[in-house]
């Protein structure tokens, strides 16, 4: 019978903060050095640790399930208990889109030219005090 | 009903690219997100022309807004992926998605 251990992800909690902060400040860097895609590509995996951890607070467990272990940001964001609050709030929905649109397109089509506008779009996406989507997920993390 | 929604969500396209005679769109490609979240759609609009010379996030916040307005009745409907390429950028993101 399969124990509850091998139905977990490996990672905890803090080590999905850890990777966070990590992220961040490769993100931040670089953002400095100019290199936009890079930093998009960074952007989207910053959303989904925050939607993991947020996952974690809001089904108060330290280990998610093997179910979590996608790249699926819309999944992430349904089961976070936030997906009501993003709904409804129509900027703050339109910032989720944003970051996955140039994310995936940054996955997806190589070769994608990633201006330092569009990284700029999209940092805008995650930081506007108001309605940036990291923003608005710094109260659950 | 789920088609019915992807069909009234390509209608509200088609109504958004009259506004532009520019635009030719060559391909528009909608479907529920893969995550499987209900009634949340992904959105990719091709242009054979009239893309080119239209700033991509300019173009996709335009028409972000404007289906926003044209399906303000289905409130449920959620558009979380929302692309807007040129047939040679949509060349290139399909040769690596598919």
């Amino acid at each position: 019978m399969a124990t509850l251990e091998s139905k977990l992800i490996k990672q905890d909690v803090a080590t999905l903060h850890q990777a966070f902060q990590l992220q961040k400040r490769e993100y931040d860097a670089l953002r400095s050095a100019g290199e936009w895609a890079g930093a998009v590509l960074h952007a989207g995996v910053l959303l989904e640790l925050a939607l993991k951890i947020a996952i974690c607070k809001h089904l108060d467990i330290t280990r998610l399930p093997l179910a979590f272990k996608v790249h699926e940001l819309d999944f992430l964001l349904y089961c976070s208990g936030l997906w009501n609050a993003f709904f409804n709030n129509k900027k703050l929905y339109r910032n989720f889109g944003i970051v996955q649109a140039r994310w995936t397109m940054e996955l997806r089509y190589q070769g994608a030219v990633i201006t330092e506008k569009k990284s700029n779009e999209v940092h805008e996406a995650l930081f506007d005090q108001s309605s940036g989507v990291l923003t608005f997920l710094s109260s659950f993390l | 009903m789920k088609q019915k929604l992807v069909e009234k969500i390509k209608q509200a396209i088609y109504e958004w690219a009259k506004q532009y005679p520019q635009v030719e769109l060559a391909e528009i490609d909608v479907y529920p997100s893969p995550s499987g979240v209900p009634d949340v759609f992904h959105v990719i609009v091709v242009a054979a022309k009239g893309f080119e010379s239209w700033d991509q996030a300019d173009r996709e916040d335009d028409l972000y807004w404007f289906l926003q307005k044209q399906l303000d009745d289905s409130n449920d409907i959620g558009i979380s992926l929302l692309l807007t390429l040129t047939e040679e950028e949509s060349d290139k993101y399909e040769q690596v998605t598919y």
